[in-house]
């Protein structure tokens, strides 16, 4: 049998154009779905997102509250321990001054005599007096040595000579500086005095200056609101800040003789 | 032919990717985008707290360590105090009274005396201020300055000895100076006289109140690298 197709071409067009149609309206409504599906889905990761969110916020607000109490505590501690550093300050300032005529005392020749050592400021000044002038010398080298000082004079009265003085910085102490001292060289002392009887000791001053980092300086106490009260506050004295009313009108002294 | 019987299925493919691609487009710049704008967002913040959160174990170390050292500090802060002469803050008119009993015969002029005794310091000079009167508003510091303060020892050692004593000194005491050593030790000298101005510190109960924080003391200027031995 043969099937003889009589119908137009445009029966059979418009046959496809509706199949077509309908194939591509049933795509566009998987398109929708799928795109609903995934719109749900980006809503359901965000919810999840959210409550991870929340819960993180919250353990970081935890955190942050820890830290601000730590904060706290570190400040509670802070005038405390301000005071605390300072009596600690005022102790090792007052061994500061054992330690620093001990290290001058270090320096001196256990065959110097010494009569006084003073110290003003930035400067040092030991008298003693020494066997012969060779034993001046050694003292006099002895300080040169010394890490304390930026500069040494040494006054010495020779018998039989006027006082002479002379200065030598220890960080310029090469060879030719030294001889330039003078030191030990009769020539290059003042002069012959005869009126001076010749004695056994003699009578040596070593004048030094302190390095910088070695003047002691006295702690200062704590910013306080009030100020400090002393015999300043409360009628005369170093401190500073009068903050107590009345006035001082006298003062007690106290005997102390120990033994 | 109406439009309809004109079409082809190129045209209804063609009109169908142009619905799909416009379609799928809108949603993503009109909705898609926004959300996913706001996920990637909200990750980087959890991300940013996570990484706040993590340090939760490392916070409370460090909180407990603060603690511990807020006592520790405080410990020793009343250990100071504690030392010192115990004065009315708060009420105006019994700081006086307690300030004339600190400054009367049984405070701390004698109270430092009866130490030096003790420790067989020979000392001079321990001078204290007339008390004000009331009403007294009680001061953080009281300093009492003793410029006269003098120190006889029998050699070198005793000196250097009392200026490492102040820690055990029952009052607060600051050596201002120690401007000169001299005299004669041995058993044939005289004895070492060396005034040692100082300046005798009270403490009282309301310099915690009075300190601002983040105060601190100005540490005494360090007096050569062998300090330590100190």
């Amino acid at each position: 049998m043969i099937k003889i197709n009589l119908l137009p071409a445009y029966v059979l067009e418009r046959h496809l154009v509706r199949r077509a149609a309908i194939l591509v309206g049933a795509i566009i409504i998987v398109q929708l779905a799928a795109i609903g599906f995934a719109y749900m889905q980006i809503n359901r990761t965000m919810a999840r997102e959210k409550i991870g969110l929340d819960h993180w916020t919250e353990k970081a607000g935890e955190v942050a509250s820890i830290q601000g109490q730590t904060m706290s505590e570190r400040s509670s501690a802070g005038p405390y321990q301000a005071w605390v550093d300072w009596v600690a300050a005022m102790h090792t300032h007052n061994a500061s001054w054992a330690w620093l005529y001990e290290e001058i005392a270090r320096y001196v020749d256990n065959k110097v005599l010494i009569r006084t050592i003073s110290l003003s400021g930035q400067s040092v000044t030991l008298t003693g007096a020494t066997d012969s002038l060779e034993g001046a010398k050694r003292w006099y080298l002895n300080t040169l040595m010394c890490y304390l000082y930026s500069d040494v004079k040494l006054g010495v009265q020779v018998p039989g000579w006027s006082l002479a003085q002379r200065s030598v910085s220890p960080g310029a102490m090469g060879a030719g500086r030294f001889a330039a001292a003078g030191l030990g060289r009769p020539g290059g002392l003042a002069g012959i005095d005869l009126s001076t009887p010749p004695s056994e000791k003699t009578p040596v001053t070593l004048t030094c200056t302190l390095l910088p980092q070695f003047i002691i300086q006295p702690p200062a106490p704590p910013a306080v609101g009030a100020g400090v009260a002393g015999r300043g506050g409360f009628g005369g004295g170093p401190a500073a800040g009068p903050a107590v009313g009345g006035g001082a009108v006298g003062s007690m002294r106290f005997g102390g003789r120990g033994d | 032919m109406s439009f309809l019987g004109r079409l082809t299925r190129v045209h209804v493919l063609m009109a169908a990717c142009v619905v799909f691609v416009a379609v799928g487009v809108s949603f993503m710049v009109f909705v898609f985008r926004p959300r996913l704008d706001t996920l990637r967002q909200t990750r980087i913040d959890i991300n940013t707290q996570r990484a706040g959160a993590e340090k939760l174990p490392q916070a409370l170390v460090e909180l407990a360590k603060a603690h511990g050292d807020y006592l520790m500090t405080k410990g020793k802060f009343d250990v100071i105090l504690n030392r010192q002469p115990k004065l009315t803050v708060n009420d105006p008119i019994q700081a006086a009274f307690d300030l004339w009993k600190e400054y009367g015969p049984l405070g701390t002029g004698t109270i430092l005396v009866d130490w030096f005794r003790a420790n067989r310091y020979d000392v001079q000079g321990i001078s204290i201020p007339s008390p004000p009167l009331p009403p007294v508003q009680m001061p953080p510091l009281i300093a009492l300055s003793m410029s006269g303060f003098s120190l006889r020892a029998a050699d070198f050692a005793g000196v250097m000895r009392f200026l490492r004593a102040t820690p055990q000194m029952p009052r607060l005491v600051m050596v201002n100076n120690v401007s000169n050593i001299g005299g004669s030790s041995g058993p044939r000298g005289g004895g070492l006289s060396v005034p040692v101005p100082i300046t005798v510190y009270i403490i009282t109960k309301n310099a915690i109140q009075a300190t601002p924080v983040g105060a601190a003391a100005i540490p005494a200027a360090a007096a050569g690298p062998s300090r330590e031995e100190l």
